[in-house]
């Protein structure tokens, strides 16, 4: 048990490093793994190797599982054409170079097919973390985002079953495609009726849900395993299976420790055992990394951009796919298994999946984008507009064209600031002056007049950049929406009047409740109901 | 791939576990006992016969690993009894955990011996076969009370402190045994003081971690779920190793790491997110105890199987009554912890194993000991799962009276919530929310993951993630007015708007934008929060007072 104990214990360090520093914990975990290899843990024979192995194949498998239980197949529909859109270019375009470059450098065509695959895919627990932590997770560009990714996810497993399955000499490519089919109809079916049949038809408890789960996932790893397709495959298909609402809201309770102790694990041990690439691999390294980094944010940003997101959505977009994935180890895993790759090739992809982690977090610092955002051909300076005295509109969304019709009932002049191509179109149809673009920014603030007008009138998302707007615009009485109480205090501090709406909906609700939920409120402690 | 071995047992034994559990259920049959006979249909096939060292399984690594998880779901299973259970919860019940646990040590073996002779065994043979018979399961009994949640009542902590005391025991016991294969007489009685030594230091070193150490790192960890769950996991892992090097045995050391964290406010949320870990590498333990009884080589000795069988049945829970009852606990808490240990232990096959590795039994005797054991097992898990009932039927039939024992309700009556209100989510919604409602005089439980947001909030609050059944359950959602989410989640709106619609409740729901409202329209919710309409209203009403928009 001391292997696990260690192993455990890397694991922790690496979670806390990864809070207290603000990098993605797969990065850590890797790195702490790493680091018990160059204490000389190995030598000394502490962690056990056999049981390391396997704890990392019961990793392996179960970090596998859980990617395939987040490709709610809801999730991708929303925004799909985009999401596969992007999804597929990135990973056609960024293959076809990873593969280019590994064999200029001296692969064979099979190991730089591998390669290539590795680099093409972006990691969804560090995008989806990222996104989490910095409260972004449902603005409309993370959907899109979580979207490409899952996207991703499944086209890098069908090309690692057909490649796995096309060098099997029994079979080769055509049973690997019937075999995908097999499983593919296998987890329709699951999808469909088994799932929630044995899911949800009795409250089952705890432990009974967590048997079926678990026997689910043996269940597709066998089916696997008989069609001669990697394990990997079978269970990303358990996990799909029990992926639909609600069954997997029943799925998630039970599986989520699991997952973290199998993914500590999973990762750690990878660090602990995969050799550090020898100087001479280190031009393949970091040649990757500049790819990974350097094409995929023009690439997906002109992409997202083109099928109509904003341009800082766009931008932000393709600094957050800037980086492999776990998937790409997994490539590595699955390459070494069929003895195609090195262990020695293991290691490199390993280092450029954790050196491009590592990058995320800095890539997609606000200052980063502010200043990128600043090249983008919408935000060149232009001529102020000549007005003065106008309200100005910092975002406008659905709700605003009510404030545009009141304002305009007022007899004011309106200016919109806004960013989104859709709502842009309705106003300029609407004959209203738009200009395109951030409205935290000074250049478009300037454009805009802002320091002109009578009033500025503030709903965008992100109270950081009301806060910007704020400090642009000194003197100008601007009323900021918010939501946190917090935020407010923010707000007033930068000499905003902020509308806190969180407070308002609150007793609005508080009004429904007192009249149909306890029939009369004598005194329900609110202040009067707003017609 | 690697080693498909250890996929293909964990999945054989995982599937078969689950064939049996769906159809048992119906017949109300204990989880474990499902784990047993899963392990007896899968056993053949991995040649999981012969017992080997401590872990109990032989041979091939696969099935050291699988032992391995074993050991580890013990671990986790023990370190969960340790949060449940403070340290004061357990010095009640210190006194007549060590008289009756001792007592009972006594008289089985003694009675064991002596009824083996009687059966026609040589001294040796019955000298294994008391012993055998004496320790009762922690494990079985432990998960069982979990699973009822009753591990926190007068019977069950008194049941937690007599299976400690055992342990102890068994310590002895095995310190004792290797001194007699070694013949070096020294090396025991060090191994020994070693081994007291060690649990006072272990005791110390509990104490002051809970109450100096371990606090503020634990609520700085307890506001990132995985941060919070892996220390607590190597905390507890590090404490069964120091255990291990102070000649302890690995419950010993997770229980009292449990203990250590059991003051913590995180305390609870962590037992619920160890939960499934737990029941995972539980259910492969007892899977593959199952898979290592040979039972069907017993068939000549079924008398004695029977004659001792009944002995652990009937003796063990009878001299429990006695002690129990002279201690002054009450009539129905004697009768409920004197039923949880009316088996035998798991613990009692590998040191059979260790007796027929060292030639000092037969075969035979080992699947003796395996066929009294399960039975004892199936029977006993079946009595403490329907301890209540056993006790109202005894009652009935009068057998109680013989003990004289007092009769008086010991357990408090559990404080349950219902016809409260459930709010999720204490941002700035949930928390005006939450004034709004107790300013009416509502009962109101608020939900949150974070500890620091559930600060100063007048109502009773839980921490725990609301998308998990089993804190919806907690919560009390089935006895609930009304469930209403204050929650920016999408998903986690949905999935609570939902479970609403499912136990017929009216529920408010925070839209917090448009895409959020169709899905939720769809699942049917009584109200929906719709606070960006709200926000533009209030807008409207700012700029109206400012002048900036005129009537």
């Amino acid at each position: 048990m001391i292997t696990i104990t260690l192993l455990l214990l890397a694991a922790a360090l690496a979670w806390t490093l990864a809070r207290a520093f603000n990098l993605p914990a797969v990065a850590t975990l890797l790195l702490m793994g790493i680091g018990l290899n160059a204490i000389g843990l190995r030598d000394v024979a502490a962690i056990d190797p056999e049981v390391a192995n396997d704890a990392f194949l019961l990793g392996l498998t179960f970090l596998v599982f859980h990617s395939g239980t987040e490709l709610s197949p809801g999730r991708i529909g929303r925004r799909g054409a985009t999401a596969v859109q992007i999804g597929i270019i990135q990973f056609l375009v960024l293959g076809a170079l990873g593969m280019g470059l590994a064999y200029l450098l001296g692969r064979s065509v099979t190991v730089a097919l591998y390669f290539g695959l590795a680099i093409a895919v972006s990691s969804t627990l560090v995008v989806v973390r990222l996104l989490q932590q910095r409260r972004q997770f449902f603005e409309p560009f993370a959907q899109l985002l979580v979207g490409v990714l899952l996207v991703q996810d499944v086209i890098l497993l069908v090309a690692i079953a057909l490649i796995e399955g096309s060098q099997q000499r029994v079979q080769g490519l055509q049973g690997a495609l019937g075999g995908l089919v097999v499983l593919v109809a296998m987890t329709l079916v699951f999808l469909r009726w088994l799932s929630p049949w044995l899911l949800l038809r009795r409250k089952q408890d705890d432990e009974t849900l967590l048997l079926i789960l678990l026997s689910v996932l043996f269940l597709f790893l066998g089916l696997a395993y008989q069609l001669d397709l990697p394990l990997v495959v079978g269970a990303f298909t358990a996990g799909v299976s029990v992926s639909a609402f609600p069954v997997h809201g029943l799925v998630r309770g039970q599986l989520n420790t699991l997952t973290n102790f199998f993914m500590a694990l999973f990762f750690v041990s990878l660090g602990f055992f995969v050799p550090i690439p020898q100087l001479s691999a280190w031009p393949t390294v970091l040649g990757l990394c500049a790819l990974v980094l350097l094409v995929t944010p023009p690439l997906v940003a002109w992409i997202a951009e083109r099928a109509g997101m904003s341009a800082r959505g766009a931008l932000e977009s393709g600094l957050l796919l800037a980086q492999t994935s776990e998937f790409s180890i997994i490539v590595g895993v699955v390459g070494v298994a069929s003895g195609v790759l090195s262990l020695d090739d293991l290691g490199l992809l390993t280092m450029v999946t954790l050196l491009t982690m590592l990058a995320t977090p800095f890539f997609t610092h606000r200052v980063i984008i502010e200043t990128l955002i600043r090249w983008h051909p919408s935000t060149r300076m232009a001529d102020p507009l000549p007005k003065s005295g106008h309200v100005l509109m910092a975002g406008c969304g659905e709700l605003g064209f009510t404030m545009l019709d009141l304002l305009e009932q007022s007899q004011h002049d309106v200016v919109v600031i806004e960013d989104d191509p859709g709502i842009v179109a309705k106003l300029k149809a609407r004959g209203v002056t738009v200009i395109r673009g951030d409205a935290a920014s000074a250049t478009v603030l300037a454009r805009a007049s802002a320091t002109q007008a009578l009033a500025i009138i503030s709903v965008l998302r992100r109270v950081e950049d009301s806060v910007s707007l704020l400090n642009r615009v000194g003197g100008v009485p601007t009323y900021v929406r918010v939501f946190e109480d917090a935020d407010a205090q923010r707000i007033a501090d930068a000499g905003g009047f902020p509308v806190a709406y969180a407070a308002a909906t609150a007793e609005r609700f508080g009004h429904w409740f007192c009249g149909s939920m306890t029939g009369d409120c004598k005194d329900p402690g609110l202040p009067p109901e707003a017609p | 791939m690697q080693n498909i071995d250890l996929l293909f047992s964990l999945g054989i034994m995982i599937l078969s576990a689950t064939a049996i559990v769906l159809v048992a259920r119906r017949l109300s049959v204990p989880t474990v006992v499902s784990y047993l006979l899963a392990g007896l249909v899968v056993g053949p096939i991995f040649g999981f016969i012969h017992l080997g060292a401590a872990s109990g399984l032989d041979g091939t690594q696969t099935n050291q690993v699988v032992g391995l998880i074993g050991e580890v779901g013990i671990v986790l299973l023990l370190f969960l009894v340790g949060l449940e259970l403070s340290l004061e919860k357990i010095r009640d019940v210190g006194k007549v955990a060590v008289i009756a646990g001792l007592g009972q040590v006594l008289f089985t073996a003694a009675g064991g011996y002596a009824l083996c002779l009687l059966l026609g065994f040589d001294s040796m043979t019955s000298l294994f076969l008391a012993t055998a018979l004496t320790f009762s399961s922690t494990v079985v009994v432990v998960k069982l009370l979990d699973q009822k949640k009753e591990l926190d009542s007068l019977y069950g902590r008194i049941a937690v402190g007599i299976f400690l005391v055992q342990d102890l025991v068994v310590i002895v016991a095995l310190t004792l045994l290797a001194g007699l294969g070694d013949a070096t007489e020294g090396v025991s009685w060090w191994a020994l003081a070693k081994a007291f030594g060690g649990m006072m230091v272990l005791l110390v070193l509990v104490i002051v971690a809970s109450r100096f150490i371990l606090p503020r790192p634990f609520a700085w960890a307890a506001r990132s779920a995985e941060l919070l769950f892996v220390w607590s996991l190597t905390w507890c892992l590090v404490m069964v190793e120091l255990a291990h090097l102070l000649n302890l045995s690995p419950e010993i050391g997770a229980f009292l790491a449990g203990m250590a964290l059991a003051q913590l406010k995180c305390a609870h949320d962590l037992r619920r997110r160890i939960h499934p870990l737990m029941n995972f590498f539980t259910a492969v333990f007892f899977i593959a105890l199952g898979a290592q009884m040979d039972p069907v080589s017993a068939a000549d000795n079924w008398w004695p199987a029977v004659v001792l069988s009944l002995f652990v049945l009937i003796g063990n829970p009878l001299i429990f009554m006695i002690i129990i009852s002279l201690g002054g606990y009450s009539e129905r808490t004697a009768f409920l912890t004197s039923v949880t240990v009316a088996q035998i232990s798991e613990f009692s096959f590998v040191f059979a194993a260790v007796g027929l590795s060292a030639g000092l039994i037969e075969p035979a005797i080992l699947s003796l000991i395996a066929v009294i054991g399960l039975s004892t097992i199936i029977l006993s898990s079946y009595m403490i799962l329907y301890n209540h009932q056993l006790y109202a039927l005894a009652r009935r039939v009068g057998l109680l009276r013989i003990f004289a024992a007092k009769d008086f309700d010991e357990d408090p009556p559990a404080a349950t919530l219902s016809d409260h209100i459930l709010v999720v989510g204490m941002n700035s919604l949930g928390r005006r929310i939450v004034e709004i409602l107790h300013g009416q005089g509502q009962a109101v439980l608020a939900i949150d993951t974070d500890p620091q947001k559930l600060r100063d909030l007048p109502c009773r609050r839980m921490q725990g993630s609301a998308e998990h059944m089993s804190v919806l359950e907690e919560a009390g959602l089935a006895r609930a007015k009304m469930l209403i989410s204050a929650l920016q989640i999408e998903d986690a709106n949905i999935l609570l708007a939902w479970q609403a619609q499912r136990h017929g409740l009216p529920s408010a729901i925070h839209a917090f934008d448009a895409f959020v409202v169709e899905e939720l329209e769809r699942i049917g919710v009584d109200y929906l929060l719709d606070s960006k309409a709200c926000g533009a209203q209030r807008l409207q009403q700012a700029l109206s007072a400012a002048g900036v928009l005129r009537p």
